[in-house]
């Protein structure tokens, strides 16, 4: 495991609860919709709001008992719990419906990579997308914001060069050059996030992977991996947006 | 010889002919093929663009008749719902059904007219004329006066001494109870001094422990009200064991949330209009303003959002203080807010445990005065924070104004101020579409400068359809629109010549070069000399003001105004939204004075001579007859300096830091004191600029003097 996720899960062994805001900030959305999804409609918005707040409390209390050195990933851990509470929810509710008790399913079950639950490919890309969005947001607090804006309208809206010069009242240039700003420091944050959202080296690789690796070639801002690059950031952001739109509509 | 040079002619006379003669007829190929693709691309683009409009009738009338049977079934599920309430007394129950019935028929009744009226007549091109019906009856309806008054099921226990209680609004989300009352008349008169309009209602947020109020939210919603008895939004307050109420100023409107949803579902498909925008941005231009007001006096609202934001008539105004807080507050910072309108650094600043004062918390409420633009353009609630992605038509400029609000704390507007002078760029533009975000102030750097007096533009200019309105309502998609909006600025003048401006660029470099020398020594006398108000925005420099003192009508009275380094003076006008263009200047109808006559001066003194050389000076003196507007301001006035003798420093400086909160509606303040004998009064005229005083005092006899020499 890195130090940075070694430092991270200490703090959250820690009861920090700065760390414990920013793993809900980033995997919380993707907690809920996994939680609806489960709940297959026997439970409401407001059930699964507070379920995936119980899934954080959960993941408070299950922390000090996890070792990652068995080989769980990083998604499988945070879905473990997610499915332990639900299915603690569901058994409570049944409890009350009977008068009778019933066990609630063990955690322990969950947090071994060899019997814990096999996520599905979505869950799997909402995790990474949660990731690259987490990095989105540690470059715009990086930038500056005009070389934020700039790779906003260029890549993550798909805005044409000129386009984006014009509005910025800039030359063609000056855009590639905040382009190339951006993306260097994009990069460096994606690293940074995989590399603390992850425990093993296999999810570490997930964005080099998926074309968002640091690129080889520093030199020219038009190298084809860094276009390779912007057009990966592009799609994930792409589909986060729908995502969350889809999410957003069913809430309204 | 002969034969010879006839050869020679026949033989240049043929190569010629021979030469010509193809070139010619390929000449006339050439332009009969052209004529003919002309024709033929005509047709095409008839033909293309007659099934396009065919299919978004298809598309539009399908869609309608899904909404309409879709409303039609909802409405038949909620009324028996409805009725079934009311028949076994919940009222409350029956109210809500009832609203929501109210909505399901409006619904159904627009798709209604649609599918009979609106797609038919698009399709036959006459969509202008039912742009009418779509867009003003809509709102005609929704601006009508409602006779829901619903008796209120259960009476506040024992009442509230004073007042007389009309109904029960539904209670907000602090738990507490509101109540909309009127005065007495002995109440009306004592509430008067504080601002109150005789004859209007009031509202009555009350906590009783009784009803489930706790003691902490008592203690949170009492900090504010001193405050917001400054601010003019609490006329009184009383707290005793059990129950804590205050009393407001009644504000008839609607959420903002609900007018939003109307601005959405009139706009369909089409995404907002020209119209729509312009009352966004003044909405939005509204918030900023308060905010303002509330920063100015060390205040931080803490939960703007859209729920707590009333439209009223044309105006925004803010509603809920529960939990306004004091920006220097020792207090540590608590997450209290709602998600989404709500900075996350915030609560990550809370989790740290720091002290409100620590923060700064200016920067947390113009992130959600961001969010509610947000949610304003989008009919929804930015889910993503700061990196939610505006999926409607929005000028780029304002896509930058919600971005640039709702980005990083150390990235975002330094002050309400700044972000609503971003937004009267907009306001002041014919096209918002037009305008880039490099012409934007804070673009410049300028983002934490004071708004400049600049002239707002009628929100919405004559040409207020859009370019492709009466084409069908079909949805565009982004890219579409950015077409759209490229030929739409290409058919004004202005982006007509930027764009010439642009591709001369490429070919005269050099010429340009050359020009732009002259330019630079010729133009800096220009420059200082004249400047278009609607160019501000464009350089850092043209928002530098300072004051210069411009004569006051014909005597020695001074007024001091704003005045541009580039820029004649201007003076914003009182900001109606929709309404049509006032501009004014120091030219006659130059802005409007607010004529204050302390209570010390008595009724026998004659002050109508300052009046008139008020109005004789192109200034419009306010503050004189009983309309609303009239009172509030004078109420305001009195509330800041009517108190006590404050003395003439004191005072002065008091109405400079009120006229700064007036600023778009008042260009100076006449305030008329006591003079230094019997009969004489002395006049202050206090200019907006926090720096600079004009002040004269002149007696009565001085100023007939004066007047008969003239």
């Amino acid at each position: 495991m890195h130090d940075l996720t070694t430092h991270f899960i200490g703090r959250l062994r820690a009861r920090d609860d700065t760390a414990w805001f920013e793993l809900w900030e980033t995997f919380g959305p993707i907690l809920r919709n996994q939680l609806a999804r489960w709940g297959g409609g026997r439970i409401g918005r407001e059930t699964v709001q507070d379920l995936s707040q119980e899934t954080m409390a959960a993941l408070a209390s299950a922390i000090d008992r996890h070792d990652p050195s068995r080989g769980a990933r990083f998604s499988t851990w945070l879905l473990a719990i997610a499915r332990y509470t639900l299915s603690d929810e569901l058994d409570r509710r049944t409890a009350q419906k009977r008068g009778g008790g019933q066990r609630a399913e063990s955690l322990d079950g969950f947090d071994q990579a060899s019997s814990g639950p096999s996520p599905d490919a979505e869950y799997e890309l909402a995790v990474f997308d949660a990731k690259v969005e987490a990095a989105l947001r540690g470059l715009e607090r990086s930038l500056d914001f005009v070389d934020f804006e700039t790779y906003r309208m260029r890549v993550l809206e798909g805005r044409g060069g000129r386009e984006v010069a014009r509005a910025l009242g800039t030359s063609e240039p000056t855009v590639s050059r905040r382009l190339a700003r951006a993306r260097a420091a994009l990069q460096r944050e994606l690293g940074v996030v995989f590399r603390k959202y992850s425990f093993g080296p296999d999810e570490v690789s997930e964005a080099a992977r998926n074309g968002l690796g640091p690129s080889p070639n520093k030199e020219d801002d038009a190298a084809p991996d860094d276009l390779a690059f912007d057009e990966a950031v592009g799609e994930t952001y792409a589909r986060i947006a729908l995502r969350r739109a889809a999410g957003v509509g069913a809430r309204r | 010889m002969v034969s010879l040079s006839a050869g020679f002619v026949a033989f240049v006379v043929g190569t010629a002919v021979t030469l010509v003669v193809p070139v010619l007829l390929m000449w006339v190929v050439f332009k009969v093929f052209q004529g003919l693709f002309f024709v033929l691309g005509g047709a095409g683009r008839l033909l293309g663009g007659g099934a396009r409009r065919v299919g978004r009738f298809v598309q539009g009338e399908v869609v309608d008749t899904l909404h309409l049977a879709g409303g039609v079934v909802t409405a038949g599920v909620i009324l028996p719902l409805s009725l079934a309430n009311v028949l076994i007394g919940r009222i409350a129950a029956a109210r809500h059904y009832g609203r929501a019935l109210e909505d399901e028929v409006m619904s159904s009744l627009v798709s209604l007219y649609r599918i009979a009226l609106g797609h038919p007549a698009r399709l036959l091109g006459l969509g202008v004329l039912t742009e009418g019906l779509e867009r003003k009856i809509p709102d005609l309806v929704a601006r009508a006066p409602r006779t829901g008054a619903v008796p209120m099921r259960k009476q506040a226990k024992a009442g509230f001494a004073g007042y007389v209680i009309q109904r029960e609004m539904p209670a907000g989300g602090s738990g507490a109870r509101l109540f909309v009352a009127k005065p007495s008349a002995d109440k009306g008169r004592e509430l008067a001094a504080r601002g109150y309009v005789a004859g209007s209602d009031v509202v009555i947020k009350c906590f009783d422990r009784s009803f489930g109020s706790t003691l902490p939210q008592i203690v949170r919603e009492s900090r504010a009200l001193e405050a917001a008895k400054r601010l003019g939004h609490v006329l009184e307050h009383a707290l005793d064991e059990e129950r804590f109420h205050y009393v407001m100023p009644f504000v008839p409107g609607e959420d903002l949330d609900v007018v939003t949803r109307r601005l959405h579902a009139a706009a369909g498909e089409r995404g907002l209009d020209r119209r729509a925008l312009a009352k966004i941005l003044g909405y939005s231009s509204d918030l900023c303003t308060t905010l303002e007001r509330f920063h100015g006096e060390g205040l931080w609202h803490k939960d703007i959002k859209p729920t707590n934001l009333l439209v009223s008539g044309d105006r925004l105004q803010v509603v809920d203080l529960g939990l306004v807080t004091p920006l220097a507050s020792a207090l540590t910072l608590t997450t209290h807010g709602t998600e989404y309108f709500r900075d996350p650094e915030l609560v990550r600043l809370a989790m740290r445990g720091v002290k409100v004062h620590e923060v700064d918390g200016v920067k947390f409420d113009i992130y959600s005065a961001g969010a509610v633009l947000f949610s304003m353009l989008e009919n929804s609630f930015p889910a993503h924070g700061s990196l939610s992605r505006l999926t409607k038509p929005v000028p780029d400029a304002l896509a930058w104004i919600v971005r640039r609000a709702m980005s990083d704390v150390s990235q975002r507007y330094g002050s309400a101020r700044a972000m609503g002078r971003d937004l009267a760029v907009l306001l002041a533009a014919a096209d918002p579409y037009s305008v880039r975000p490099a012409e934007l102030p804070s673009f410049a750097g300028g983002a934490d400068e004071p708004l400049p007096r600049a002239t707002l533009a009628a929100h919405t200019s004559n040409n207020d359809a859009r370019p492709d309105e009466g084409a069908g309502s079909s949805a565009r998609t982004p890219k579409a629109e950015r077409h759209e909006r490229k030929a739409a600025a290409s058919a004004v003048p202005a982006s007509a010549a930027t764009s010439r401006r642009s591709n001369r660029r490429r070919t005269a470099g050099a010429f340009g070069l050359v020009a732009m020398m002259v330019c630079i020594v010729g133009g800096v006398h220009a420059v200082r000399t004249e400047h278009s108000p609607q160019m501000y925005g464009r350089s850092a420099q043209v928002h530098a003001r300072h004051a210069a003192p411009v004569h006051f009508g014909p005597t020695d009275v001074t007024v001091y105004t704003y005045h541009g380094t580039n820029q004649s003076p201007v003076v914003r006008t009182h900001p109606r939204h929709g309404t049509a263009p006032q501009t004014a200047t120091t030219q006659p109808n130059a802005g409007r004075v607010l004529v204050y006559v302390d209570r010390r001066v008595t009724e026998s003194t004659s002050t109508g001579s300052f009046v008139e050389r008020v109005r004789a000076s192109g200034f419009e003196p306010v503050g004189l007859g009983t309309a609303v507007e009239d009172i509030n301001w004078l109420a305001g006035v009195d509330r800041i300096v009517g108190s006590a003798d404050l003395g003439e420093a004191a005072t002065v400086e008091r109405l400079e830091r009120w006229l700064a909160l007036h600023e778009g509606e008042l260009a100076a303040v006449l305030w008329l004191g006591p003079g230094s004998c019997d009969g004489a009064v002395a006049s202050h005229l206090v200019s907006p600029t926090a720096h600079t005083i004009g002040v004269s005092a002149l007696s009565v006899r001085a100023l007939r003097a004066v007047q008969t020499a003239r």
